[in-house]
């Protein structure tokens, strides 16, 4: 099941080669909070994300459309 | 228990140290720290090294002996202690309570670290280990990247700016400039700060401590002495951000603070200086917060007004603090006590501040899962 919830926190990280962000997202239902990488748009504190199907070993979001 | 002083302190200069080893370092720092105590070196019964990762940066492990060799000192249990960040703070506060609880009467805290000659990439990697490796590292979390998510939740919910971020930056420099030893000598501006390379947003590269080299020392002593640990607390919180109630705020230094402050039987408005941990601008406004000196989301604007400079109402970091002075992490909260110290005997020249009975270092580890907070107070 793919989850969904609001981002917290978030940065855009530079210097390690291509800029990728970070968000710290709370997850919808239980308040939980979960590190994630953020793909395709950036997402802003409060903003509502997703998460998407992924190959890569962490948890991947995007923005909610 | 009994009464805990300071005998001697000594500290190497923090910065690019090339062609300096480990022993080397640790040594000049503890042979300053024998020499200003003005005693036989075989009055101390153990050695304790505050030392984060040598067997990463250097590829040596097995600290305690050859720490203890470099002083002279073979034959005395010799042993590493790592926190982080804080393994300095955490080896000063197990020493501190060895002499209080009648263990040993003296034992030579040694904080050491050689961190150059890394590449940038490879630092970051070494650096990520302090925090949560499943959760974080893993995902590409560098140090200054959890340090921002965090900035940009201060920012977010009481309304911190970049400019104040900056002044923390701004402060540290000019009083590092007066540090013969501080690694980052530079005055800046605001607009330098400001304008800095981005290392993760909302943080610059003078929101960040530099990559050091150093070592520092303290002699703890239960005998009578010109400067008292009248507290020494750690505590831990969580290590993982997500795991964290807040992230505005670091519970590991509110716990240690508030039974610093119980030993100590003081307030936090008696303390008339402070070294902080600024490994970046945001944590010496957190700092600043979790230590009960200004309301949540109140230590910004409390920067940016000059409360916190030398001739402030509450001097913080006249060392230069991580930011400028540098941050050779296992010397660190060692090299704290050091400058709290010459701050206490009226030996800061340029940046001596007036007020100088009580002082209180904090020493953090990792995103604030480690903290130490101690209290000095001058006795003659």
């Amino acid at each position: 099941m793919m989850r969904e919830g609001i981002v917290w926190s978030e940065t855009v990280v530079h210097g390690m080669g291509e800029p990728y962000q970070l968000a710290l997202v709370e997850l919808q239902g239980g308040g939980r909070r979960l590190l994630v990488r953020v793909r395709g748009e950036r997402a802003e504190v409060g903003e509502r994300v997703r998460e998407r199907e992924s190959a890569s070993e962490y948890p991947e979001f995007e923005v909610s459309k | 228990m009994k009464r805990v002083h300071i005998a001697g302190v000594g500290k190497t200069a923090f910065g690019v140290l090339s062609g300096r080893g480990l022993r080397e370092l640790a040594g000049e720092a503890m042979e300053a720290a024998i020499g200003a105590a003005g005693r036989d070196r075989r009055e101390i019964e153990a050695v304790y090294v505050g030392n984060f990762d040598a067997p990463s940066f250097t590829g040596q492990n097995h600290l305690g002996p050859l720490v203890a060799g470099a002083a002279g000192l073979e034959g005395v249990p010799a042993t590493r202690f790592e926190a982080a960040c804080a393994s300095g703070g955490s080896a000063l506060f197990h020493a501190v309570q060895a002499v209080r609880a009648g263990l040993y009467r003296n034992v030579l805290v040694c904080g050491v670290e050689k961190m150059t000659g890394q590449t940038t990439a490879r630092v970051a990697e070494i650096l990520a280990g302090a925090g949560d490796a499943d959760s974080e590292a893993r995902l590409g979390a560098t140090f200054p990247a959890i340090f921002a998510l965090i900035a940009r939740r201060h920012m977010h919910q009481y309304g911190t700016t970049r400019e104040q971020l900056a002044a923390v930056a701004v402060k540290n420099h000019w009083n590092a400039s007066m540090n013969p030893q501080a690694h980052l000598r530079k005055v800046i501006s605001i607009e330098q700060a400001l304008a800095g390379k981005p290392v993760a947003d909302p943080l610059t590269l003078y929101d960040c401590s530099p990559v050091s080299d150093g070592a520092a020392a303290v002699w703890v002593t239960s005998e009578p002495g010109e400067v008292e640990v009248v507290a020494c607390a750690q505590a831990s919180g969580a290590l993982a951000l997500a795991d964290k109630r807040e992230i505005t705020t670091f519970e590991a230094t509110r716990r240690a603070a508030r039974r610093a402050y119980e030993e100590a039987g003081m307030e936090p408005g008696e303390i008339q200086l402070a070294e902080v941990h600024d490994c970046f601008t945001i944590a010496e406004l957190i700092a600043m917060e979790d230590l009960g000196f200004i309301e949540a989301g109140e230590s910004g604007a409390w920067v940016e007004s000059g409360a916190t400079g030398i001739d402030g109402s509450l001097p913080v970091n006249t060392s230069g603090g991580l930011k400028a002075k540098g941050h050779p992490i296992g010397a660190t909260g060692v090299g704290q006590i050091c400058d709290l110290v010459q701050q206490l005997r009226g030996q800061a020249g340029e940046r001596q501040v007036a007020r100088r009975d009580v002082g209180l270092t904090q020493n953090l580890g990792g995103s604030g899962a480690t903290s130490v907070v101690t209290i000095l107070r001058r006795t003659v």
